[in-house]
């Protein structure tokens, strides 16, 4: 029983994580058919940026948290402006020019900050009891800014004009260009999102790791892994997908070891490639 | 008349060179040249990336030096059973996949080659862990042999994958990279050709793999590691995707610019993947289109003379 609600708490806590990261990475997908290689780089930006803003630099801890969040989603804005918009009608060159921005980054970072692990102070302090579990307030503070992040993207896409017309791009790009939107713009505008919200990931999970340069390759594993088992595309199904893998991989870990969960996923996609290729919740593509 | 000549000195060059360090050099551009000409076939021909090469390198290379430690058999046996095995999974992960549109393929390829990096360490029973396996029985007793071999592999691979490139089956690939739909509609079963291609792809990554592994006498995760798969990407989209010579000039320029910059470390990688970008926008056919025009300008001037 103990070993349940401990799979239970600890694998909602992974869900939560994994599933913002992969909203943005199935949102910018289902909207410009980009496959975005450096989407694990965003998150891996936000930890460094917070390690620098409030490491470094000394801002207080809301400040540099804000200031991260920002400054990725200008990358992101300027990754899709300038490197995939004028390739956009070719999708293997989208997917290499996103590849050689993440290993940029990737070395950019080596350059800037070293091949050794940065740590970032944790955001709030202490345990809470709960359920005869010790958690730590910064898994908490995970869990709660994950969940409170996917409830205002679900509300900002089916509430707000800007909001929507990303979903009328995603649905139909001609029909959204006849009522007056520009694609270009909702683009460049998800992208900015997406990379945000990559962000703010790896800043909430920053105290909790080693800030290195190769950090972006795990987010981008398990977010492939989750879009492909939720349904390429879908919001849903990726919120469901993540969740699901944080329980497994959770209860993999203190089953047998925390080595196997990956091949769990590997089981898992092939088991939906084979049988059910549009995911669990994707919509199939003609 | 040029490539008899490139034969010429590649085959030539050891009676010259005694050194080594150089002949080593010389080979490992040999083994990246087949690496990036078998990543382009399927990837460089019909635009499917495959951004795992490494799981078929690294793989066969982890699974002849097994056999080869465990029943000693010898590399003339373990190179050929690494590319069988590399031809069986290219079966099983282009049937899966390559039928589907979109990025199942990329993100497939990609995971398998994470997973065999992670178990590669986790099965150090098997695999001997993060120092992977050492005395691996040598490819043969002397480096200039090593090197006529690698050499040997290398033509025969790039004149294998070139002749098919120019072939129906080239051409059918060739007319997927440009438009699917058109093909399908001739009545051409696209996703078998596809799958075709990623088993040849595979099988001569897996040779490779295999010969490397046996020239090392060791064979280590970093061989299944996505630095090697990003690796051989860079070096055909920079010599020139699809043109299977484009890949073979780009692994050759970057393994030598490669160990020429080697005093500035880390910053390599920054410039390959500029590079990368670069050529995408600028000269998306790569090294090769810039190799033939300045043959194109210097061929005319020799001539006048």
């Amino acid at each position: 029983m103990q070993l349940l609600t401990e799979v239970f708490v600890f694998g909602s806590i992974q869900g939560a994580l994994y599933a913002l990261v992969a909203v943005g990475f199935t949102l910018i997908f289902g909207v410009g058919g980009i496959i975005n290689l450096a989407h694990g780089s965003f998150y891996m930006l936000g930890a460094y940026l917070t390690y620098t803003f409030s490491g470094v630099l000394g801002f207080p801890m809301v400040a540099a948290i804000a200031a991260a969040v920002a400054l990725t989603a200008v990358a992101g804005v300027g990754l899709d402006r300038f490197l995939l918009r004028p390739m956009r009608s070719r999708h293997e060159y989208v997917l290499i020019i996103t590849l050689a921005a993440a290993l940029f980054l990737q070395e950019a970072m080596y350059v800037a900050y070293g091949p050794y692990g940065k740590v970032v102070k944790t955001f709030v302090n202490g345990d809470v009891a709960l359920a005869g579990l010790s958690i730590p307030y910064q898994k908490v503070f995970v869990f709660t800014v994950s969940l409170l992040a996917i409830v205002l993207l679900w509300l900002f896409i089916a509430h707000t004009r800007a909001g929507k017309s990303i979903a009328a791009v995603a649905q139909n790009v001609e029909g959204a260009v006849y009522v007056g939107i520009r694609p270009d713009v909702v683009l460049a505008r998800t992208m900015g999102l997406s990379a945000a919200l990559a962000a703010l990931a790896g800043i909430c999970i920053s105290p909790l790791l080693d800030v290195t340069p190769d950090m972006w390759v795990f987010p981008l594993f398990r977010a492939f892994a989750i879009v492909i088992i939720g349904g390429l595309g879908s919001l849903a199904g990726a919120v469901v997908a993540a969740f699901l893998l944080g329980y497994v991989e959770t209860a993999v870990s203190y089953g047998l070891s925390a080595n196997y969960p990956d091949l769990v996923y590997l089981v898992a996609i092939i088991v939906v490639l084979f049988f059910k290729p549009e995911g669990l919740m994707g919509r199939r593509r003609a | 008349v040029a490539v008899g000549l490139l034969l010429a000195v590649g085959y030539g060059l050891p009676l010259v060179i005694d050194d080594r360090y150089t002949l080593e050099l010389l080979f490992l551009a040999h083994y990246y040249a087949i690496l990036a000409a078998s990543w382009d076939f399927l990837s460089g021909y019909t635009g499917n990336i495959n951004f795992g090469h490494a799981f078929f390198i690294g793989g066969a290379a982890f699974l002849s030096a097994i056999v080869n430690l465990r029943l000693g058999w010898p590399p003339v046996v373990t190179i050929p059973l690494g590319a069988a095995a590399a031809a069986f999974f290219g079966l099983v992960v282009g049937a899966t996949t390559l039928r589907l549109r979109g990025p199942y393929f990329a993100a497939v390829t990609f995971c398998f080659a994470t997973i065999l990096y992670k178990l590669s360490r986790i099965a150090w029973w098997v695999a001997g862990g993060e120092e992977g396996l050492s005395g691996v029985e040598p490819l043969t007793s002397d480096i200039r042999l090593d090197y006529y071999l690698a050499l040997s592999l290398m033509v025969a691979a790039t004149g294998l994958l070139w002749g098919l490139g120019q072939s129906r089956f080239g051409l059918i690939l060739r007319s997927i990279g440009q438009n699917e739909d058109a093909c399908q509609g001739c009545g051409i079963d696209t996703t078998r050709y596809k799958v075709r291609a990623f088993v040849v792809s595979a099988a001569i990554a897996g040779m490779a793999g295999s010969m490397y592994g046996h020239f090392q006498m060791h064979v280590g995760p970093q061989m299944a590691h996505d630095s090697l798969s990003a690796m051989v990407l860079i070096m055909a989209v920079v010599g020139g995707m699809g043109t299977i010579v484009g890949p073979v000039l780009g692994a050759y320029v970057l393994t030598l610019a490669n160990e020429l910059l080697r005093s500035i470390g880390e910053l390599r990688l920054l410039i390959y993947s500029l590079a990368v970008i670069l050529t995408i926008f600028l000269a998306p056919r790569g090294l090769l289109v810039i190799a033939s025009r300045l043959v194109a300008a210097v061929a005319p001037a020799r001539s006048g003379r």
